[in-house]
């Protein structure tokens, strides 16, 4: 990642830990304080220049993940520590989520360690699957943030959560923090050689992804893959099974908590973004149909197509109970894994207990 | 004495018509020449200033209108300017004119012969800077003009220019004549626009090619009503862009045909094959034509005709 062009603090959250870490990791980069009043777009200059916005958030750290009724969720909850992504990923939702590109860090980490301790310290009984990896990847900043970090500190003493770090790129300094390696399941999105190599500009390797899962399983953790957005492209079968090959040379079966298979689906308004954004990129141009929850997914053989071809790869190589698919019917369900989620007990439950294991 | 404004009359021949910059020029009918003549010129014609004839910058129509009744005209002479400064005069002068696209791509294709769209000209044709509209007006002048034509008769619509700008000359001539001869509607021309440059791009050839090699021109010379030859053009466009989804909309009509043949049922998929949801309903008049109809939608349920639906 290059330097970031300028760090603005909100003036709130000018002397928090996280401020000063941050910027005491990038001390040659400009620092600029929003008095209140000021708005973030005053401070900000050409449209693709890297800027760290350090923000006092006000907004809820922990929620549900947006599902919808039609589609099968898989219940995780998200722990909001920032928005967008260094990463330049053609198909990424965060192009259309977000108007702009500045890497905002939720810097009031004590208000986010108070809300947590409520959540999660009020019924030890209950547990929690988390995940920080929905508006941002896990680890993008993690070298400037350390955010992660903080985060496993803070929940080895809730032994009731189970959090995910999900990143396209390596930094296993959070691992330091675990006290224990049933807490953390650091995930990695994983895709076919092909994809990874023309639209996810900026992450690591899929060979540098499972080596370094593979180190988190050598040091005693447990692991996640997320096949998503698997995308439909001319020779994909080839590019999926190379994927699936590498999986089972690096990993065990039982060193995998669960995978999941996702197809590439997006607000309809991504389709220009992709368009203006990364010219070269035509995977968009395929069958693609506007899903019962309004978004654009590709057309339902063509997805079985995948799903099954994939899932059976993997079922070959021992692993089949961990498999889940994100935002699928039970229609789906039911014609690749041949039951559905109601048979084992709902999703977010089955999951719950995988990640618990 | 050049920067003063004065009125003048004038002999019709001394002024000199043939400026660009009355790019909306029309000529006078029948009632406008008699209205003339039983009330008179009542506003003078823009005139600048020029050593040998007086050059016309506003009331084109006046003015051969009273050529026709061989009066002299009244004038008003400003002093002499550049081609900007005339078409923003004659764009001044017809500020109460209805704007329609065709006048609109008139008027800025004057002005962008002479590079120079300003503000000012967006602004009197009520495009505001900056809005997504007076992209599509940049993106359309860099079609070549015969196609203003076709936008100015609503053939085809200016949304349409996003894409066409992207097209080589050779794919432009191509399509020509699919706007030349019919008429679009928006999302007609939009479709068939974006559907045959994603097949183009999906099959890395050209959008020229695509067409030969559906045969659309021989749908557009056949003798077929336009809205035939519309809704052909866009069958095949569709099929050859969408063959997994047209061939599995093609087998549900006939399956679902198949299924309610001969009876008063009428039976709907909404969701794109992404459930087993299908709506069915009937129109009853009596309580004998609805025992009739559950009867055969018994039938219909037995016959198993929707097993294994969608997917299979």
């Amino acid at each position: 990642m290059p330097l970031p062009e300028k760090i603005i603090v909100d003036h709130e959250a000018a002397n928090t830990l996280l401020t000063r870490k941050v910027t005491g990791r990038l001390p040659g980069v400009p620092v600029q304080t929003l008095l209140p009043g000021q708005n973030i777009s005053e401070f900000t200059t050409r449209d693709n220049s890297l800027v760290i916005y350090l923000k006092h958030y006000r907004g809820k750290f922990l929620r549900p993940c947006p599902a919808t009724r039609e589609y099968r969720c898989c219940g995780y909850q998200i722990i909001h520590i920032g928005e967008n992504c260094p990463l330049n990923c053609s198909y990424c939702i965060l192009q259309a989520y977000f108007q702009d590109r500045i890497l905002k860090v939720w810097a009031n980490q004590e208000d986010l360690w108070t809300e947590l301790d409520v959540e999660f310290g009020k019924d030890r009984t209950r547990k929690f699957r988390v995940g920080t990896g929905e508006f941002t990847d896990s680890l993008a900043l993690e070298h400037l943030t350390g955010y992660s970090a903080d985060l496993v500190g803070f929940l080895n003493d809730y032994p009731n959560v189970c959090l995910e770090l999900k990143s396209k790129i390596i930094d296993l300094s959070w691992m330091r923090r675990a006290s224990s390696t049933r807490g953390v399941l650091p995930a990695w999105s994983v895709n076919s050689p092909d994809i990874i190599s023309a639209e996810e500009n900026g992450a690591s390797s899929l060979e540098e992804r499972l080596n370094a899962a593979g180190r988190c399983a050598d040091n005693g953790f447990r692991v996640c893959l997320h096949f998503d957005p698997i995308i439909h492209y001319p020779g994909w079968q080839k590019g999926y099974s190379k994927t699936v090959e590498m999986i089972l040379d690096y990993l065990k079966p039982e060193k995998i908590a669960y995978i999941s298979l996702g197809s590439f689906r997006f607000m309809p308004g991504l389709k220009d973004e992709i368009i203006r954004n990364h010219p070269e990129s035509d995977y968009i141009y395929n069958e693609f149909i506007t899903g019962m929850d309004g978004k654009t997914r590709l057309l339902l053989p063509l997805r079985l197509e995948q799903f099954g071809y994939i899932a059976g790869k993997l079922r070959q190589g021992g692993i089949s109970e961990q498999l889940y698919f994100c935002m699928e019917s039970d229609l789906v369900w039911k014609d690749v894994l041949e039951y559905t989620p109601r048979e084992l007990g709902g999703l977010p439950k089955h999951l719950l207990n995988l990640a618990f294991r | 004495m050049n920067n003063l404004v004065q009125i003048i009359y004038l002999a019709p021949e001394r002024i000199n018509l043939s400026d660009s910059c009355l790019f909306w020029a029309t000529e006078p009918d029948e009632d406008y020449i008699r209205n003339l003549k039983d009330f008179g010129q009542t506003e003078p014609v823009l005139v600048m200033s020029d050593p040998e004839k007086k050059i016309l910058v506003a009331g084109y129509k006046r003015v051969r209108a009273l050529k026709v009744l061989d009066r002299e005209i009244l004038a008003l002479e400003i002093p002499a300017g550049n081609a900007y400064s005339k078409g923003l005069t004659y764009l001044f002068s017809n500020q109460g004119q209805t704007l329609d696209q065709g006048k609109i791509i008139l008027a800025l294709r004057y002005f962008s012969s002479i590079n120079n769209i300003s503000e000012e000209v967006w602004k009197q044709l009520n495009i505001n800077p900056g809005l997504r509209i007076q992209g599509l007006w940049q993106s359309w002048l860099t079609l070549p003009a015969p196609w203003d034509k076709l936008l100015a008769k609503g053939n085809i619509c200016l949304e349409c220019a996003e894409i066409l700008e992207k097209s080589p000359p050779k794919d432009l001539e191509t399509l020509y004549p699919f706007f030349a001869e019919l008429s679009w509607s928006r999302n007609n021309s939009l479709n068939l626009l974006s559907w045959l440059a994603e097949k183009a791009r999906m099959a890395h050839t050209d959008l020229s090619t695509i067409i030969t090699d559906l045969e659309l021109e021989k749908i557009l010379q056949a003798d077929l009503s336009p809205a035939d030859k519309i809704k052909s053009i866009l069958r095949i466009v569709f099929k050859a862009r969408h063959p997994v989804l047209s061939g599995m909309k093609d087998n549900l009509t006939r399956r679902l045909r198949n299924i309610s043949a001969g009876t008063e049922w009428r039976i709907e998929h909404k969701d794109e094959f992404e459930s087993r949801e299908i709506i069915i309903s009937a129109r009853i008049k009596t309580r004998q034509d609805l025992e009739k109809a559950i009867t055969r939608l018994e039938h219909i349920s037995k016959s198993g005709a929707l097993d294994n639906w969608p997917i299979k």
